[in-house]
This record gives structure tokens, sequence and C-alpha cells, in this order.
């Protein structure tokens, strides 16, 4: 924790950007379900949940940004860690865990919500597996910043 | 132009993940609004083509939903005493109903569907219009054997058969061989709403339109006897009037008829389909609340990134004016491309119908794109400069806030 990159508000908004993806996933999938009787509302929606999954992927865009800009601010730091004694490999593993942390508390979250309102969790796995996809992309970011 | 340019590839082109990402946040809140303008514009065409015909002293006839249907026990015998206790009332009313379809030979191999309509509701409903030929006429008679029934044809089959032109087809609803005089084309992309969905609709460009007189009703079957009661409008009539009807109907047909006023029918509008509008105003706010505060959120975080490549300009003599400019410059890119996006896939959806064959819904225009989507692009136009203005001033105003010795700096 003590030599994590992270910073309160960083993994405030990383977290707060999970919750929103998901949280948005969460209400499709409920729309979905719900018996609407109203067939202008019905159609307005379908329109809307029949592109759900490119929503959701342009949406979840936000997150590889999160990502990226955060990285960017933070290699003076990186190159200083590396300078006094850290090694690259290390600070990309506590990297790693620690968005895999964020991430896992937003999936649990997600997951508790999908059972109690009985909710089909397969979108939030799929959005699961793209997150996990931004951190192990971003995570060779770290490496990159060794030298600046 | 020189900057302008500079600015674009050296540095926004430089940071393309925050340049896509705003692409798509604008391009999925541009969607939305798309969407949401669309479901209005069509919701309110629907909406005044029922006006015309839901006037004061009208009464719509809706089977009752909890009515069990057994429409295999109703005889022909059975819908014609209907038709022959409107006559003997004096009851005027207006029919219209249409989806039998025949193959017939056309330029654009779709099939052909039919509509029927009475004169009370070619009078009442305005929305067959013509653009070459004449009005429908209801005085032919189906005596003879060489009966000619004068028919309006849509747009998409006038090539294939122009005005005058006689087609001779087997007729589905009074299952005999008839010739069609086309009398009339019907404008590009006439359309009819779902009287119970106002948002949906379907077009008569491969359409024939056969104008319905007393003869031709005796004579059809029972399809479009039974169908055509479905949706009966009684025209200038009274409750006693209708009650009676309603009788008749339940005792001859064993089917429970509703019949509703103008007043009911506004009722209905106001209570179901501007509830509706107005939960689709909240969603969509809420949804463009949230994609605008992520594309603000997006383009600082771009700016926290690029500060030091502004700041060193603004060091070297850029003014804030131009700046300001440039990113005016650079969003109007950005919405541009969007745009564009945007009418493609409203092209590929609508040219989609014309590869699938959907004659209901094959549309003539720029790539099948109609009036209706036309007028939902401007609200996305509206938007984008809206959300353009709020963004660069929320930009220059993040910029300024960094002194430019520290930017240049960092």
């Amino acid at each position: 924790m003590k030599k994590s990159l992270f910073r309160f508000t960083d993994r405030f908004e990383l977290f707060g950007f999970y919750a929103l993806c998901f949280g948005l996933n969460i209400m499709f999938d409920h729309s979905k379900k719900t018996e609407i009787e109203s067939d202008l509302l019905r159609s307005f929606l379908k329109q809307l949940y029949d592109h759900q999954e490119w929503i959701m992927l342009l949406l979840s865009s936000v997150v590889a940004i999160n990502h990226y800009q955060m990285l960017k601010r933070k290699k003076t730091e990186i190159y200083c860690r590396v300078l006094v004694g850290d090694t690259i490999f290390s600070a990309t593993v506590r990297y790693i865990a620690e968005c895999l942390v964020i991430l896992g508390m937003t999936v649990a979250i997600a997951m508790i919500i999908s059972a109690v309102a009985d909710i089909c969790v397969i979108n939030n796995i799929y959005l699961s597996f793209v997150f996990l996809l931004y951190i192990l992309i971003s995570s060779r970011m770290v490496s990159k910043l060794e030298n600046i | 132009m020189k900057i302008f340019k500079f600015f674009i590839t050296r540095i926004f082109f430089r940071k393309i993940l925050i340049v896509i990402s705003v692409l798509l946040l604008f391009f999925l809140s541009d969607y939305i609004v798309f969407t949401t303008a669309r479901s209005t514009v069509s919701t309110f065409q629907g909406y005044n083509e029922m006006k015309s015909i839901n006037q004061k002293g009208n009464y719509i006839a809706n089977l009752d939903p909890n009515n069990s249907m057994d429409l295999g026990n109703i005889q022909k015998e059975d819908t014609q005493y209907i038709y022959d206790h409107l006559k003997a009332h004096n009851l005027k009313y207006a029919i219209f109903t249409d989806g039998l379809i025949i193959d017939l030979p056309n330029n654009y191999d779709m099939s052909v569907s039919f509509a029927y309509l009475n004169e009370d509701y070619y009078k009442l409903n305005k929305q067959f219009e013509i653009s070459q030929g004449n009005e429908l006429v209801f005085d032919y008679s189906l005596d003879s054997d060489d009966t000619e029934i004068p028919v309006l044809i849509g747009k998409g089959l006038s090539e294939t058969y122009p005005l005058g032109s006689e087609i001779i087809v087997n007729e589905p609803a009074l299952q005999k061989q008839v010739t069609l005089k086309v009398r009339g084309i019907l404008k590009s992309n006439i359309y009819h709403s779902n009287m119970y969905s106002l948002n949906s609709k379907q077009y008569y460009n491969f359409s024939i339109v056969i104008p319905v007189n007393e003869d031709f009703l005796y004579s059809s079957d029972l399809g479009l006897q039974l169908q055509s009661l479905f949706d009966i409008i009684l025209l200038q009539t009274s409750e006693q009037e209708i009650e009676s009807l309603g009788e008749v109907l339940q005792n001859k047909l064993d089917l429970k008829f509703n019949f509703y006023t103008q007043e009911d029918n506004f009722e209905y509008y106001k209570e179901y389909y501007f509830h509706s509008l107005k939960i689709i105003g909240v969603i969509t706010a809420i949804l463009i609340f949230i994609l605008t505060c992520l594309t603000v959120w997006n383009s600082l975080a771009g700016i926290r990134i690029m500060i030091k490549e502004f700041t060193i300009n603004l060091f070297v003599g850029l003014s804030y004016s131009k700046l300001r400019k440039i990113f005016y410059g650079y969003y109007g890119i950005v919405f541009f491309i969007n745009l564009i996006i945007l009418f493609i896939i409203t092209a590929f959806s609508r040219y989609g119908n014309w590869t699938r064959k959907d004659a209901s819904f094959s549309t003539f225009g720029l790539f099948g794109i109609i009036g209706m989507d036309w007028l939902s692009l401007c609200p996305v136009l509206l938007f984008d400069i809206m959300i353009g203005v709020i963004i660069v001033e929320i930009m220059i105003w993040r910029i300024k806030k960094v002194p430019i010795s520290l930017g240049v700096l960092q």
C-alpha cells in the first residue's frame, strides 16, 4: 500500500468508472426483464439494448482513458521509484494487483445486485473481461515508463 | 490554418487514445439524442394522422382485449348482417385495412400489398396524397365481367405500371380476377401509423390502394369484412346507435367491441403517449448528463496530459482566443465525423429494408433516408454545438488556471 502508485482520488475515480459501467449494464439488463406496457417506451428502449454490447464497449473506453492518463501522470514517480531501488516488475505487479482489487470489489457488488434483482450476470462477466484486458494492456505502459 | 494543422497532427493526434475516446463518447450521446428525436418525431407524425380521424362525433372501434376470440365460428352471413345493420340505421363508417400480399412483377422485385379503404376513410384521412394522376373514385361497378377498379399505386410500382396502365390480378379479397386501372401514383414514402402504436408506421411505396364501395365490400370474402370491423370508425353518430351496434356485434359475432369517443382517445393519447414521452425524455436526460460529464472529464484528462504542449505554445505567442478557435475547429471535426457515422448507420438500416425486400419499410430518398431521419439529425447538430461550446469553454478555463511557467516546466 505504501509503495502504491494510486492515491485516494485515483482509487475513487477508477472505482467510480467501474461502478458506472456496471450500473448501466445492470440497468439495461433490468429494463430488458421488466414488463413495459407502453409500445413507445418499449421500442425506444429496444433501440438501446439491441446495441447494449456496443454501448457498453464505447462507455468502457473511459476506463481505458483513466488508466492511460493516470499512468502518464505517474511517469516521473515511477522513474524516481526505480532510481531509489524499486524494480519495474514489482511496480507493475503492484499496479495490476491494486487494479484487480478495485475491479474485484466492483464485480462483487455488481454480482450481488444482479443476484438480488434476479438478473442474468453474463453481460457483467463480459464487461469484467473487457476491464481485465484494459488492466493488462495498461500494465505494459508501466514498464515502458521506466525510461523518460 | 497552419497552426490549426500543427495542433491537430502534432498534439491531438499524438494522443490518439484520448481523441478516439472523446469521439466514441460524443457518438454515444449523438446516437441517444438521435434515437429520442426520431421516436418523438414518429410519434407526433402518428398523432397528427390520428387527429384527422379522431373528430368530434366519431367513434373508433377496438376489440376488447379481454375478449376470448373464436373467429372460427364466424360466417360471412354474420359479418354481412353487421354491414346490413349499419346500412339500415344509416350509419356512416370509415374502414381501412391492409396486409394482403400478392406477387406482382415489378422493377424492384418486391412483394406488393393491398390496402383497402372506403370513401369516408379516404375523405377523413388525407394521408394518401398523390403526386401524379387523379384522386380515387368509388363509383365503379363489379357487375360486369370485365370489371375495372381504379386504384392508386405506390411510387415503387410506378415505373412498371405507369399512369393509365392496367393490371390484371387475382384479387385476394374478391377471390376473382379483376383489372386494376392505375388512376394515380402516390407521393413517395406515404405512410400510415398504427392507431395503437403511433410511432410504428408502414410505408406504401409498394402498395396498391383499392377503393372499397358497397358493391366491393358485400362481394368480398369474410376476411376483409371481419378485418374492416376491427378498426371501424363510426362517423357523426350518437351514443344510442353505438350501444345498439355493440349489442349486434356481441350477439352476431360473439365479440365485445369498445367504442372510443374523441375525448376518450385524446385522454388515452395524453395519458399513454405523453407519459411515455416524458419517461423517454427523463431517461435521455440522465444518459446525456452522464455522458456529458464523462466527455468533460475525458477532455480535461486530455488537457492534463497535453498541458505542456499548450503552455509552450502560449509561451511563444499563441493567444487564448486563437487557442479557443483551434479547440472549436477540433470539436467541429469530431462532430462532423460523428454526424457522418450516424448518417451511415441510419442509411445502412434503411437500405437493409431494400436488401431484405421488406416492402412495408422500404423508403425512397438518399440511401433510403427519409424526412423523419433528416429532421432527427437537426437536434443532434444543435446538441453537438451546445456541448461543444460548454466543453471548449471549460477547457480554456482549465488551461487559464495553469500558470504558463508551471505548464512549461511540466
